[in-house]
Parts: structure tokens; sequence; C-alpha cells
């Protein structure tokens, strides 16, 4: 089996992998990343996935219905803390109710992105939209830190008494800013493969 | 006109063929469209969690924590800030007024320290009324006072 495959960069120089074995890790990390995306795209377990078809539907749907358990969940508590909804109560409450349900909601949806991404990870790897991606959610994961060391231990203290103080507001305004980042880069994605 | 002949006119009305298209038309409705089923499903969700009684944490006596293992007569109650709580503590020999104090927090979860003695009023004290200051610094409460002892303000006898 021959697998032609153009690298970005090389244009001028198509590269040429013999087979679906290991990559080679000669050509630098960049190049290596690329061989492996498209080790990992021709695997049977992958193409099983992509050919299927019922299998590729089912796993995107259950992403899609994990939203409201992860991402929708989240922007709950955004909305919470910028006062915009759910005021009645105390945000610490709130997030601990929705936290047990974002607990499922992201392991779900982190699943079942993976199994989607192996499917097309070759042509993702250069895709500027799964890029900005992957940067939105790791800077999500520093934002839900950053809330976590910084503002969640002092909840007691500003939850009942008065509103969020202006550092939580600014984690939840970027929070659901780049949330919807997140949603509009997925789904631009797929548009470009 | 036909319903068929509806959805095609639609598909070819100006606008959906600019969208239809157009490079970022598409993915753009899409994304609207996914932003405003996780609105959409999230609020349903939280609702019917809800109504199920499965979307909040049920703090009853299953869940409590305890906090003294030598009894409270009353007047539990919490300090403004969250931080402290006082209690009447049992004294059952004496029946002194033994008024206990613990730390507490409330975040991650509930946990609570060691109680201490405040201070004691020597008893028997029966009553089981009273208040705490916001700031835990000043306490109100209703005891027994023999009549030949007591000191009555200016009017009453």
């Amino acid at each position: 089996m021959e697998i032609l495959v153009e690298m970005r960069g090389a244009r001028q120089q198509p590269a040429t992998i013999r087979g679906c074995g290991s990559p080679s890790f000669q050509k630098g990390f960049a190049m290596s990343l690329l061989e492996w995306c498209q080790w990992l795209q021709h695997t049977h377990f992958a193409t099983g996935i992509a050919e299927s078809d019922w299998l590729f539907p089912l796993i995107e749907g259950r992403h899609i219905l994990a939203l409201p358990l992860s991402v929708g969940m989240v922007l709950l508590l955004d909305l919470r803390l910028l006062g915009l909804a759910f005021c009645d109560g105390p945000a610490a409450k709130l997030l601990n109710n929705l936290l047990r349900w974002s607990k499922i909601g992201f392991p779900v949806m982190f699943l079942t992105g993976g199994l989607l991404l192996i499917t097309q990870a070759g042509k993702a790897y250069g895709n500027a939209f799964f890029r900005a991606k992957l940067i939105f959610l790791l800077l999500l994961w520093i934002n839900a830190a950053a809330y976590q060391i910084l503002f969640y231990p002092k909840m007691a203290q500003w939850d009942s008494a008065r509103g969020a103080p202006a550092g939580a507001k600014f984690c939840a305004g970027f929070s659901l800013a780049v949330w919807i980042g997140v949603i509009v880069c997925g789904r631009t994605m797929a548009y470009q493969f | 006109m036909s319903l068929l002949s509806v959805f095609q006119s639609c598909s070819n009305w100006a606008p959906v063929v600019l969208i239809r298209d157009s490079k970022y038309g598409m993915p753009a409705v899409q994304s609207f469209h996914l932003m405003g089923l996780t609105v959409l499903l999230t609020t349903v969700l939280v609702l019917d969690l809800r109504l199920a009684g499965l979307g909040r944490r049920d703090y009853g006596p299953k869940n409590g924590v305890q906090v003294s293992n030598e009894g409270v007569l009353a007047l539990p109650h919490w300090r403004a800030d969250g931080k402290e709580i006082f209690f009447r503590g049992q004294e059952l020999d004496s029946n002194d007024l033994v008024m206990m104090a613990a730390d507490v927090e409330t975040t991650p979860t509930f946990r609570a320290g060691t109680p201490k003695v405040l201070f004691r009023l020597p008893g028997p004290i029966n009553g089981s009324l009273g208040a705490v200051s916001r700031d835990g610094q000043r306490f109100v409460l209703a005891v027994n006072v023999p009549a030949d002892k007591a000191e009555h303000p200016p009017g009453v006898e």
C-alpha cells in the first residue's frame, strides 16, 4: 500500500510514506506529528469508524448531545457569576450541583471528540480552525485552573454577601466568549476538510 | 402550490443561496444553531433533573456532618461571614450554660473544627432562648432569675 502525502511547508517535495507502519521521527517533530496523524487516520480502527454507515453519525450525535452536560453547565455557571441568571441562590451551591453533571459530560465529550478526530487526523493537523480550537481549549483549562486556585476557595466570603469579585466575573466572561469560539471553530473546521 | 415547490423556492431564495455558496456562511449558521441547541437542551436538562430530584444534593440527615459529639441543647447559630457556628452545649450534671463555638469551612465541602468552650454561666439555667450578634462577639440569652434576686428596671415588677 502506498500513500502520497503532501506536507505543509514542503509542497514542492511531496513525501511518500510506505505502508501504515510506525512513523519516522527523523524529519523533525512537526513532520513526524503529521506522519503520526496520517498513520492514525489510516488505522483499521479509524477507517472502520469513518466508513461505517451508523458508527460515525452515532459518535457525532453523542458528541453533540454531551454539549448540554458539559459546555452547557459551564455556561450556566458563567451566567451566574456574571449576575445574569440564577441570582436567587448561592453560586457555590449551583457550582457543586452543575459540577456533578459536567464530570459526566466532559469525559463523554472528549472521548467522542477524540474518536471523531482520529478519522480525520491527517486533515485536522493543518487546519487553522482545529488549531484555534485546541488553543481555545488550552486557554479554557488555564482559566478554569485560575478560578479554582484564586476564587473557588474564597467563595463563601463573597457568595452570599455581595456579587462575585471582578476577577471571578472576568473568568466567567472569558469562559463564555472562548466556549463560543470553540463551538464556532469546531463547526467550521468540518467544512474545511 | 405543493409542499415540494415551497421547499424548492425556499432553497432557491437569494439569501439562502448566498449562505449555501459562501465559504463561511453555512458554518456560521450551524454554529449559531449549535449554540442555540446547547442553551435550549441545557435549560430543559436542568429543569428535568430538578423535577426528577436529581439536580440538587440533599443535605438532609443522611448527608449531615456531625459537629459535636457531646450534645447540643439550643441556639445553633451561624456567624454572618459563615466561618464559625455557635451552640449551647450540654452540661448534664450542673445544668450550667456552656456556650460552644466551632470553626467551619463551607467550600469546597462543609468541614467543622473541634468545638471549644466560649464561656460558662453557672446553672441551673433552663432557658433555651437567645441570639448572637452578626460578628459573633455579643450574646443575648433569656435565663430564669429567682424573684428575690431580680433587679427590676423602673416600671417593671
